[in-house]
């Protein structure tokens, strides 16, 4: 129970800092205790302090859940994009580009008559499209239509 | 015979059937579909009848699977994106299950077959064509037009923008079917070191240890790759939903 510090000040359980020397479940319990022994507290009509402390213990379980989503996030990218993984799904961006550019030309000519030029374009079209898909698939270009993010509003789900 | 890699590819007409000279025979390929469309119903199905507030073995697994594919698409689609999810579900569990069947000895494996993995890219794309057509009307073409682009270039820009999106239905499947397919070649190939060499007596068979002790360690590494692959799959669809959802985000 050393992560249990009691505060001088007001003798309250302190658990807006938690320790790290009790297992990870225990802590969540340790929280929950908390949080039920704030609520007990308001009944005593301090809520300024309360508040204060409240916002104080969810700003720590929201930069701690944050901060774990994120951990996994990046194990999981890491996972992902292994050095053959990641050959496979460059080669595949690129080649799948090109052979999209080959298929409109041909399909283009064919409807129109215009061979080759429809081929030649669109084959140089599609390894555009091929280098784009790359540098998009290995994160040096912005995704689709993502303009929006430089203008704010990037969690905005209205906007079209 | 034996040996050769590309004959687990082969497709056997196990019930010819023909209607109006179309082939819609019933193949391996289309036992090993239905298989695994059998098995991934039934474990979610028998994992998930006796229910309980602490879950069984199984029962934890399905939620695992649940919990996995709802905070992937919720995190990539937001909650708007939560309407794909049953197919977003389904999705995943049919290529993981017919990843891992097709690693069982003799068993036919299904996403080896470019048409097969082409088909579920189509109908992702086509999900998100109908769908983003359907929401935002010719709004969803700004997904083709990026800001502060200047207006000389736009047309090529845009053209360029087509055929890469165009191009993602081929780069998915192609992701899936290459790796299955390479995976399943290389441990058919180092497997046939092992017979080959050991048939040339005593140093074969001491020789034949090294691709053995390769070959369990593709396996293992090819487990690693179905997991993979799906999860990709399941993490590309959301993504292309997600334009679909909000276009121009």
């Amino acid at each position: 129970m050393t992560s249990l510090v009691v505060d001088s000040a007001t003798g309250w359980l302190d658990c807006s800092e938690p320790s790290h020397y009790v297992a990870r479940d225990f802590e969540t319990v340790i929280f929950r205790g908390c949080k039920r022994l704030e609520v007990l507290m308001a009944e005593r009509n301090e809520p300024d302090e309360l508040e204060q402390r409240r916002r104080k213990l969810e700003d720590a379980l929201a930069a701690r859940s944050a901060s774990s989503k994120a951990d996994e996030g990046n194990a999981k990218q890491n996972n992902g994009s292994g050095g053959f993984g990641n050959a496979f799904k460059l080669s595949g961006e690129f080649i799948g580009g090109v052979v999209v550019g080959v298929g409109l030309g041909w399909f283009f000519d064919r409807l129109f008559g215009t061979s080759p030029w429809g081929l030649i374009i669109f084959l140089l079209l599609g390894f555009a499209a091929g280098v784009l898909n790359v540098l998009r698939a290995a994160g040096r270009v912005a995704e689709f239509g993502s303009q929006a993010r430089k203008d704010g509003g990037a969690d905005d789900p209205q906007r079209k | 015979m034996a040996t050769d890699p590309i004959h687990q590819f082969q497709i056997a007409k196990w019930i010819p059937i023909e209607v109006g000279g179309l082939d819609l025979s019933f193949t391996n390929a289309s036992a090993f579909m239905v298989a695994t469309v059998a098995a991934a119903g039934a474990f979610l199905f028998l994992s998930t009848t006796n229910r309980g507030l602490v879950p069984s073995r199984a029962q934890s697994v399905a939620e695992m699977a649940y919990e996995f594919i709802a905070s992937m698409l919720r995190d990539s689609a937001g909650t708007h994106g939560m309407k794909f999810f049953p197919l977003v579900f389904s999705l995943f569990m049919f290529v993981f299950v017919a990843n891992l069947l097709g690693l069982v000895p003799y068993f036919f494996t299904v996403t080896s077959q470019i048409i097969v993995t082409f088909a579920l890219a189509m109908l992702v794309i086509g999900t998100v064509i109908v769908y983003g057509f359907m929401k935002h009307g010719l709004g969803f073409l700004k997904l083709f037009v990026p800001s502060g682009v200047p207006a000389v270039v736009v047309p090529l820009v845009v053209a360029i923008e087509v055929v890469s999106f165009l191009s993602r239905p081929i780069s998915l499947s192609v992701r899936l079917f290459a790796n299955m397919l390479a995976g399943h070649i290389t441990l058919k190939v180092f497997a046939g070191f092992v017979t080959s060499l050991s048939a040339l007596g005593a140093v074969g068979v001491a020789g034949s240890i090294l691709p053995l002790i390769m070959t369990v360690a593709i396996t293992g590494l090819e487990f690693l790759v179905a997991f993979l692959q799906a999860y990709v799959f399941a993490v590309l669809t959301c993504m292309y939903l997600n334009d679909a959802v909000h276009p121009g985000h």
